[in-house]
């Protein structure tokens, strides 16, 4: 049985620890907020490249281009968006762990392009070939690093080093939901056009003509889909940093009530035993 | 006169989304006029200045570096790689990446990557042009 004094330094540290878990907290959600925003900001953009996508598309076949090239997949790269820094809860943990299983289910050598420090660190030690590093500023990744891995990504595909590029990022449903995903990057796969506007709905004009303009398109498009990516991973990261600091934050007022009425119960036990003693020499002395 | 809906957006922000009356757009092959009422058509834009008339007859510009104009019956939607409104540019500061660029371009160490110089000389240039319409 723990003493009085010892009880008291165990309140005492878990009320530090609430107080910098609520810090990390604020700061998360304030983060969150901003991602938010900016998921929602690059949304209109998205969008159109979309529907842009699919205007030139046409329904039709896409013309030949170097970025659609389908082969037979020898080799593939697998680009993991995760956190530079851990204490996020489960989401670095849920990321590798999806990472993993795709690496071992896929048949095929492969490399691996890390954006974020969590997974470089994972799986480097693990004998994984990490071809390549991202850093991701503090507040959350920007245009410059969706520009990076494109670029990245586009060169190895072309250059004939891979076969297929796969992204596994963590898609941000709420601050409490956030799940990983697997899409494949290279070669393009045109999108789907949504069932009621089958083939093309508008009559357009193209300038140029279709297939160079599919070619100044489709850079763009990929730079795109890795932006919102990533500006999802950002939103997801902060989510689940923000949700596990709230459950830290509780976990150790928990912990410190608990601990309190221990240290009360120790400290009323000292009281008693104290007026006991006094009493028993008080009878002592009578006798 | 009529107007029509034009919205101009860069990846990470919308730009313009205003009625106007008419737009100049920086072209593959050369500047364009777009009216009310033009043909449906999806063109590619090269870096330059973007102009629009605002339905009180106000010029606007928008440098532009690069992009794709969708003419449509409900509008027209320009998505920019990279937009600045005019009043956004700091002149300065892009004539000291013009200069950048340029040592670049003549091989001397500068802070731009050569790969990139004859695209960030392009864009320097586009902004300064921008700015100086406005003035």
């Amino acid at each position: 049985m723990a003493t009085l004094k010892q009880i008291r330094q165990r309140i005492k540290t878990a009320k530090n620890i609430r107080q910098i878990t609520r810090a990390m907290k604020l700061v998360a959600a304030a983060r969150l907020k901003k991602a938010q925003d900016k998921v929602l900001e690059a949304r209109p953009y998205s969008d159109k490249m979309h529907e842009f996508m699919l205007s030139v598309s046409g329904g039709g076949e896409l013309p030949a281009h170097p970025l659609l090239e389908r082969r037979e997949v020898k080799k593939y790269a697998v680009i993991l968006v995760t956190a530079e820094r851990g204490l996020a809860g489960s989401y670095n943990t849920n990321l590798i762990r999806r990472a993993s299983d795709f690496l071992k289910e896929k048949v095929g050598e492969a490399v691996m392009v890390a954006v974020g420090k969590k997974g470089f660190q994972f799986f480097n030690r693990r004998g994984v070939n990490v071809i390549h590093q991202v850093t991701i500023p503090t507040s959350g990744a920007n245009l410059d690093n969706a520009v990076e891995v494109t670029r990245v990504a586009t060169r190895l595909f072309t250059s004939g080093e891979v076969d297929a590029v796969y992204l596994i990022y963590a898609k941000f449903y709420s601050a409490i939901r956030q799940v990983p995903q697997v899409v494949q990057l290279l070669p393009i796969e045109p999108p789907e056009s949504e069932g009621s506007a089958s083939g093309p709905s508008k009559e357009y004009k193209f300038e140029p003509d279709p297939t160079e303009l599919l070619g100044i398109l489709l850079p763009k498009y990929l730079l795109t889909l890795t932006h919102q990516a990533l500006l999802e991973s950002t939103a997801s990261e902060f989510g689940s940093r923000m949700t596990a600091m709230t459950s830290a934050t509780d976990n150790a007022g928990a912990m410190i009530s608990q601990l309190t009425l221990v240290a009360n119960r120790a400290r009323q036990a000292g009281i008693t035993k104290e007026i006991l003693e006094v009493v028993g020499g008080a009878e002592a002395l009578k006798g | 006169m009529t107007t029509f809906n034009l919205s101009v957006v860069a990846p990470d922000r919308t730009v313009a989304e205003v009625d106007a009356i008419g737009l100049e757009v920086p072209a593959h092959d050369g500047y364009m006029g777009v009216w009310s009422h033009h043909e449906p058509m999806i063109v590619a834009l090269r870096p330059g200045v973007l102009a629009y008339r605002d339905e009180r007859d106000n010029k606007h510009h928008i440098a532009i570096s690069g992009g794709f104009l969708e003419v449509s019956g409900t509008g027209a939607i320009v998505l920019a790689d990279d937009a600045k409104l005019a009043h956004e540019i700091d002149v300065r500061e892009e004539e000291m990446a013009l200069e950048q660029a340029r040592k670049a371009l003549r091989g001397e160490e500068s802070t731009v990557n050569p790969e990139e110089a004859t695209y960030e000389l392009e864009e320097a240039l586009v902004r300064i042009r921008t700015a100086r319409t406005t003035r």
